[in-house]
Order: C-alpha cells, then structure tokens, then sequence
C-alpha cells in the first residue's frame, strides 16, 4: 500500500468521523432539556427577571439558523458553514464568530499542554529510568507508590493546594485570571503532576521489556559501559512506545484542562467548550467538538506516522498504521 | 496591612523569573497569548509603570482595581453582565439612581417636567454633557437609540436587543410594547419624541409611578448610534466605542481585561477622580473564589457570597473591610403546577408558608435576613402590615383541617432548585420539625431547571421551585411587575387550564394580537377571583394621582397577593461587598450594578 493511498484512506475515515460526531453532538443537544435563552435567563444574573417575555428571546437566538425551521434544516445550516471553516457566531459571544474563538482559546490551552507535558517529559523519563534500573528495590517500590499518589491527585485538588501554596501563603502569584505570564506558572504545575506519572510508568514498563531484549544484553556481555548502553541503547528504544502515549496525552490536554481552566479562570478553549455545553450555546459547542474531534484524531494519526518513522521493523513490515504493524508483529510473534 | 505598591512589584519579579524559565516553550505565539496588545503597556505592568514613580507623595495612584465575570459584551440593551458594567459609569441615562438606590437624580437631563395628567415626561438635557469623541448629547440620540431597543431583533450584537426589551414593561411607555410586537411599525405611535436638540418627551400609556425609576436601568442609557450604524458588529470594541459615561474604554483585550479612563466630555469632570479603573475579566468564578484575590491585593473591590462571607466575618482585619447594601434581593418558593391538585388548595399553601422558620433559615444563610413579604423592606413606605408571619399552630391547624393532622399522610414535598443552598435544607428541616412533613431538596442542572419550573408534573410530584429576584425597591416594580397580577393569575390556573395556556404561548401561527387575546381570555375564565381582584387592585394604584392614595392601593394589593401564597418569601438579601479601607466615595446601593464609578477616589494609606 502506498503512503499516499494510506493518507487518503485515513482522511477519508477522519472525515467520516468527523460527520459522526457533529451528529452525534447535535442529537444529543436537541435532547438535552433547556435552551440558550432560558438558561440565560437565569443565570445571567440580572435585575427584574420576570416570569413572562422569553419567548422572543427564544426566538432572536434561534433565528440566526432560521426561525422556526426544523432542527435537521439547522443542522445542515450549521455543517454547511463548518464545512468551510465558518462556524457563525456563537449565541453567548454574540459578536464573534466561534471559530475566532477557537483560534483564540485554542493556543491557550495547548501552550498550556504542550509545557506541562514537556516538563512531564523531563521528569518522568530518568524517574522511569532510575525505578527501572533498580527494580523491585524499596527505591523502585516507594517511587511508583508515590507516583501512584501523583494520578490518583485530581490537577484540580492540586491547583487548590498551589493557591494556597503561592497566593495565600507566600502572595507571589496571581491567584486567577490571564493577563501574564505569571497566570501560567501554577495552571501548568497543577497539570504536570498527572502526566509525569503516567509517563514514569510508562518508561519504567518500557525500559524494562528493552533492558531483558538480546541486543541490551550482547552489548552488555561484550563489555559495554553500563551507562553508555542505556542511554545510546536501551532509552532510545524503550522511548518509542512512549511516542503512542504522547499523542492522545497531549490531545486529552489541550482539549481536556477544563477543570484548571475554571480554577484559574483561564480563556482557554476546554472552558468555553464547558460553558457552551452548559448553556446550550449550540454553535459553539458543536464547533469545539468538531475542533476537538480533529485534534485528537489529527494527533493519532501523527503518532502513527512518527511511530512508523521511528520503529524501522514497522517500515520494513511494509505497515504504517501502528494497529496493522503491532497486529502483524504479534502474528509473528505466534 | 500589605500596600498597594509593594506586593505587585513583588510578584511581578517572581513572575519575570519564572517566565524565562517558560521562554523558550513560548516563542512567537506568547505576544498573542495574553490578547491583542495592540496598545501601550501591557496589562500586568500598566499599573506598576505608574507606581514606580510616587511624584505626588500624598496622592495615591488613582486606579481602581477590579474584577468581574467575563463580558462577551456590553451592550446595555442585551441582557449579560455587561450592561450592569455599562450602566456603573461607561454610558449614563437620563437619571441615576440617588445615594440609596431609592429615587433619581439628574443625569443627562439637568431637569424634567411632568405634565398634570402624569402622562408626560419633558427632559432637559444639559448643554455640556458629551460622547467621548467630542459630540455633543442630544435628544435625537435617545430617540435613535430607544428606537433600537423597542425593534425586535435589530442589531447584529447579540441576537437583537430583545433582551432587554421585554424588562421595558416598567417603564410603560406609549406604544413601546405594539412597536415591539409588531402590532405596529410606525415610529411615531411611540411616545418618544425629540423636540429639539436638547428636549426629550416622552409620553407614558397611563400615569406610571415609578417610571424614572425605571430609567435608570440600563436598556435606556443611550448609544452613539452614528458609531452603531456604522459598526453594527464592533462597535463596542475598544477602537470604535463612542460612550458619554464619566469612564471610556481605554483597552479591552477579550477574555483577559477592560481598562477604563475619564471621558474628558463629560459634563461633571469635578466628580471624577480615578485616573484608570483595570477591570480583570475572569472566567466563570464559583462562590468561594472571591476572597483570595481580594486577599492576595489584586482587586480593591469584591462582591461576596455565602462561604466567601463566613470567611471575610472571621477575619480579624478584613471583618472591617465589609459593606453591607440591605435587602437587595428576596429569595421565595414558587409554586410547581402538578397533576396531583393538593398545592392548588389555598389553605395548604398557606399551611407550608406559615410553617417556615424564617428566623432559622436566615441564621444559616450569611447573607440572609427573614423575609415576610414579597415587598422589600427597603421599599419607601413599607410597613408590616403586609407581611406574612410564621405562625407554627395556625399551620398545623391548617393541615389538621385538611386531613392531614401532625402531617400523616402528607405527601412529599419538592423543592426544585438550580444549586445546592443552605437555605433550601433549612427549609426542609424546618416543615419537618414544625409540620412533621418530609420534603427534600431536588437539585438539577439549569437546563432542567428551566424546563421542570414550568412543566406540569405528574400524580407524586408536587411542590415549589426556589429562586431569587432583585429588582428597584419600589411599589410598581415590587407589586406591579414581579410578581405582577398577571404572574399570579397565571399561577392560579388549574393544572390542566396551564398545559393549554403554555400551548397557546407557543403556537407561532397565531399573531401577537390573537396570542394574548386568547391568553387574557383564559386568564379571565380560569384565574383565582383573588388574582383577578389583584389586577384591579394594582391598576387602581398605577392611576392613582395622589401618592398617598397610591401607596394605600399597593399595600392593599401586596397584601392579597401574599396572601395568596402561591409565591411564597423565604428570605430577604442583602448585598456584601469587601472594599479596601482606602476607597472612599463608594455608595452602595441595593440595586443589581451595585455603585457607580463616578465619585470613588483612592485615599492615601494610614
């Protein structure tokens, strides 16, 4: 198979997915109870909110996709404008369209993944390492056990905990809001206490399947330097499974930080995606959904290649989807 | 006591330490990161830029810090957080509110006349108030701007202003709401008329206590409708925005913060002290989230509520910090319709509404006072002779009577509500321990909410739904617009009469007029007789030329309604704020904006 006819057939199937989801997403939306108006209505907090004179509130939201047409036609309405990238302004923002939304809440909460999961990268790797190395020792148990701690710590719990940490105790940083850098620092420390620990497992794992493989122990035998072994050796290999968890990590974060987002109150597209969900803000949440849909399929679809780039028994097995290659490895295997 | 100066200078030390350690991840996209800053400083050193140079040792830096919810706009005839900014000191009305939020003051207009069939309004306006581009504030831009807000669906910012438009009720004027349900599309059935450039009429449908009061909201402050016309999608972005407040927006950087300056037109320069007012706009805060950055010397003014309260009482220093605004809000039950007929029953009703322990419940709620009336207390000429007391034996008497004696058999009572409250359990405790029924707590999502609080609901499903309403501590808007006549004739309906009056409400083939001939029609058919007697009642009242006389008519029918007690009061709120010893000329007032910009100056520390 050619890469070129791999690549069509993966966009083809991500398009596909793509339709599945922004149905899925509308029909659920249609069910949920409440609409836009009413919901704002209540919450927006304001004055003499009396029990009658909704129903043309209701009716200015709706008309935007066409008044009193069925859902299925603002359906269409809707996936026609997305189609070109033009989502229409979404009903809370009313002034901005949603995909300028995106474009502005989107690099907000992928810088603040993409640091958190470098800063993962860097501390999980030689704790993996150093577990691995010594496995089975009091060394290896008590760091798992406290890595263990790490993932079952909610980043919201510790975002609680650096508040009181460096705003109340110490005062040194902004408790909440996005004006500098300054809002980044405690918002990336509250997330990168999950990754690292899911990633530390990971190189452990890994690290421990490279080091029992022949070519570790030949080298060893001929009388490599230990550490020259593992690190030109051993870590490079035992790294490349990590590359499969990076992937939908990064993307569960760019996209999956409402929790921090709200803590800090921060921008970032997972609280707007939140909001839209909460309010029934119909084009935005259909438009964060469909934006989100395709990070992440956009992400495995790069791990696969780097996976392929990386692994040449996959390139030599002529595979570039890492399923049909660990499928065809696993078929030799037996 | 930490100040103002030190501690940001501080903290933006450990920022800049801490932001080269992130400089290299941040690259080209970080300028981008924090907003467009497309102007001057930054937001986190414009204030500090100031601070650093204490020229005038005695005069504290003039900024005011603050923080608010997010506003995606503020556009005053669009109902979002944004028009209660607006209305503080970005644009300004006719009138504002006098120091306790009870009658006006001139705004815009220096005077007004009313003529003596109360029909009339003349306002004057001032020769020198101003829009922040230099135009001057005429009449016109009134007229152009009412014609705005009374157009369904006008505007591209925000959906139309309809909004806003359906609070109008209040203000009553002629032809408003015809205009604004199409019945008419001739401007000039509207009684708003330019005279000149400096004389505004406008013309009320019939005598309305109340009406300028009702001004000061903020759908009627006026646009600078060249600019709108001009901009219908950004002209309020900070670039275009043209406003005749005291404040203009200097910067808004979406999502991230709003800076306010002087508008050097304005009329009242001497009243205006603050050189800036940096508002952070913070997403979606939860109660609880107030007092760390009011802590922490980040804002200088912070509402509070519930838990952010307790804290702030037990503070030995910040405990000095809080104001108090009195009886802001009222939290009440209302009545679910329901299958089962049992709350369709007065006595009962009366039986829950008298078997509260309002004095309980206010002691669990911080911010809380009992509340007997669905009439403020703040409302000029309020006696109590309109409130509903507890009274466990009458209650229980009731119930007894009913065949429910010590509560047996009683069904289960709902209390169908949007959040967890403390006052909702007490509520609950209090019938158990009172009247020796159950009742719990049925806490849903907001999109459930809005559609349960109007449903009919089945056979063992009966109840109330718990909500909360501030509104202008007066007569008309207290007695006449929530909860209006009309309000209660609709909650007296049997059940089944109320699935067919929502079915009229939402036939979309039916014309405006037809809808509410029908709907009156079934109101008049299947109302209560009380609810029915109630309209006169606050139609008497809103003809009444002489205050006295008025007042009398209104109390009469405050104390109908309640009695009614198909809209039952829990609770009156009052509005807590904390705010740094150093803000002076801050007024509070019970109303939803809180305050007015105009006024406050920073005084030097002790």
């Amino acid at each position: 198979m050619s890469f070129a006819s791999y690549m069509a057939k993966r966009i083809v199937r991500m398009v596909l997915s793509l339709v599945a989801v922004s149905m899925i997403t509308f029909t659920l939306l249609q069910m949920a109870p409440g609409n836009f108006a009413d919901i704002q209505r209540i919450s927006a907090g304001a004055a003499q909110f009396g029990g009658a004179g909704t129903e043309d509130m209701v009716h200015a939201f709706a008309s935007r996709y066409g008044d009193d047409i069925p859902a299925w036609r603002q359906y269409l309405i809707f996936m026609k404008g997305a189609a070109t990238w033009d989502f229409g302004p979404s009903y809370k923002y009313p002034t901005r369209d949603v995909q300028d939304i995106i474009a502005q809440g989107f690099p907000i909460s992928a810088t603040i993944a993409l640091i958190a999961v470098a800063i993962s990268l860097v501390i999980a790797i030689p704790i993996g390492m150093f577990a691995a190395l010594r496995q089975n020792s009091p060394a290896d148990h008590g760091t798992m056990f406290v890595i263990t701690l790490g993932t079952a710590l909610p980043n919201y719990l510790t975002g609680v905990i650096l508040v009181v940490i460096f705003t109340l105790t110490f005062g040194i940083l902004p408790s909440s809001g996005w004006s500098g850098p300054e809002h980044m620092v405690m918002p990336i420390l509250a997330l990168v206490l999950g990754p690292t620990a899911v990633l530390a497992r990971y190189v452990r794992s890994s690290m421990l399947e490279t080091l029992r493989e022949e070519y570790v122990v030949a080298a060893l035998a001929k009388g490599g330097r230990q550490s020259v072994v593992i690190t030109r050796h051993a870590l490079r290999n035992s790294l490349i499974p990590i590359v499969t968890v990076l992937g939908p990590l990064l993307a569960s974060l760019m996209t999956g930080t409402v929790f921090v987002e709200a803590l800090f109150r921060i921008p970032g597209l997972g609280l707007f995606f939140a909001q839209a969900a909460a309010s029934r803000d119909m084009p935005l949440l259909m438009g964060t959904a469909l934006f989100f849909a395709l990070i992440l399929m956009t992400m495995n679809l790069i791990v696969d290649l780097v996976y392929g780039y990386l692994d040449p028994r996959i390139r030599a097995a002529g595979g570039v989807s890492r399923w049909r290659s660990q499928k065809r490895l696993s078929r030799q295997a037996a | 006591m930490h100040g103002n100066v030190r501690p940001r200078r501080r903290r933006l030390g450990t920022a800049r330490l801490l932001g080269a350690l992130f400089a290299a991840s941040l690259t080209v996209s970080a300028c981008g990161l924090f907003g467009d800053s497309n102007n001057s400083a930054s937001p986190a050193t414009g204030g500090d830029d100031a601070a650093d140079a204490p020229a005038d040792a005695d005069r504290p830096d003039q900024i005011l810090r603050l923080s608010s919810s997010n506003l995606p706009i503020i556009d005053p005839q669009v109902v979002t957080f944004g028009m209660w900014t607006a209305v503080r000191g970005i644009f300004e009305g006719l009138v504002l509110q006098n120091e306790d939020g009870t009658d006006v003051i001139p705004g815009v207009a220096e005077s007004w006349d009313v003529s003596d069939d109360g029909l009339v309004y003349t306002f004057h306006l001032r020769a020198d108030a101003g829009w922040s581009n230099g135009d001057p504030v005429t009449a016109e831009d009134f007229e152009r701007t009412y014609q705005r807000l009374f157009t369904p669906e006008t505007g591209d910012t925000g959906g139309g202003t309809a909004g806003a438009n359906s609070y109008q009720a209040a203000t009553n004027i002629k032809g408003a709401a015809d205009f604004l349900e199409g019945v008419t599309e001739d401007w000039s059935d509207v009684g708003v008329r330019a005279v000149d450039e400096r004389t505004l009429e406008i013309e009320v449908q019939s005598p309305t206590p109340g009406f300028l009061m009702s001004m000061t909201h903020p759908s009627m402050l006026p646009l600078h409708m060249d600019t709108v016309e001009e901009h219908p999608q950004d002209w309020q972005e900070a670039e275009h925005v043209v406003s005749n407040g005291p404040f203009m927006i200097d910067r808004w950087v979406t999502n991230s913060s709003m800076d306010l300056v002087p508008n050097p037109h304005y009329w009242d320069l001497d009243e205006v002290h603050l050189d800036r007012i940096e508002i952070a706009l913070l997403e979606g805060g939860t109660t609880g989230a107030a007092t760390v950055p009011y802590e922490n010397d980040e804002v200088d003014i912070v509402g509070l509520a519930n838990a952010d309260i307790i804290r702030m009482e037990s503070h030995p220093e910040l405990v000095d910090h809080i104001r108090i605004a009195e009886g802001a809000s009222y939290v009440y039950l209302a009545t679910l319709r329901s299958k089962n007929p049992l709350l369709e029953d007065r006595d009962i009703r009366r039986a829950l509404a008298l078997g509260i322990d309002r004095d309980y419940v206010a002691e669990v709620t911080p911010d809380g006072q009992p509340g007997r009336s669905l009439v403020l207390g703040t409302v000029p000429g309020f006696d109590d002779s309109i409130t509903i007391d507890d009274d466990v034996e009458e209650a229980q008497r009731l119930l007894a009577e009913a065949g429910y004696p010590d509560g047996e058999g009683f069904p289960e009572i709902n209390l169908l509500t949007g959040s967890a409250n403390v006052d909702v359990e007490a509520i609950v405790d209090s019938w158990q321990r009172n009247l020796g029924i159950s009742a719990k707590a049925d806490t849903v999502e907001s999109g459930v909410l809005v559609e349960r609080r109007w449903a009919v609901h089945d056979e063992n499903y009966v109840g109330f739904y718990y909500g909360s309403f501030a509104g202008t501590p007066n007569w008309p808007t207290m007695v006449g617009s929530l909860w209006s006549p009309q309000d209660i004739q609709e909650f007296s309906l049997p059940a089944e009469v109320w699935e067919e009056y929502q079915e009229v409400q939402a036939d979309g083939d039916l014309s405006a007029t037809e809808r509410n001939a029908r709907l009156a029609e079934l109101r008049e058919d299947h109302a209560s007789p009380e609810s029915l007697q109630l309209a006169e009642l606050v139609d008497q009242a809103m003809q009444a030329t002489d205050p006295a006389e008025q007042e009398a008519r209104f109390k009469e029918a405050a104390r109908l309604r309640e009695e009614e007690h198909l809209i039952i009061p829990v609770l009156w709120k009052d509005r807590y704020h904390a705010v740094r010893p150093t803000i002076q000329g801050l007024n509070l007032r019970p109303s939803t904006d809180a305050y007015y910009f105009k006024g406050i100056s920073i005084a030097a520390e002790e």
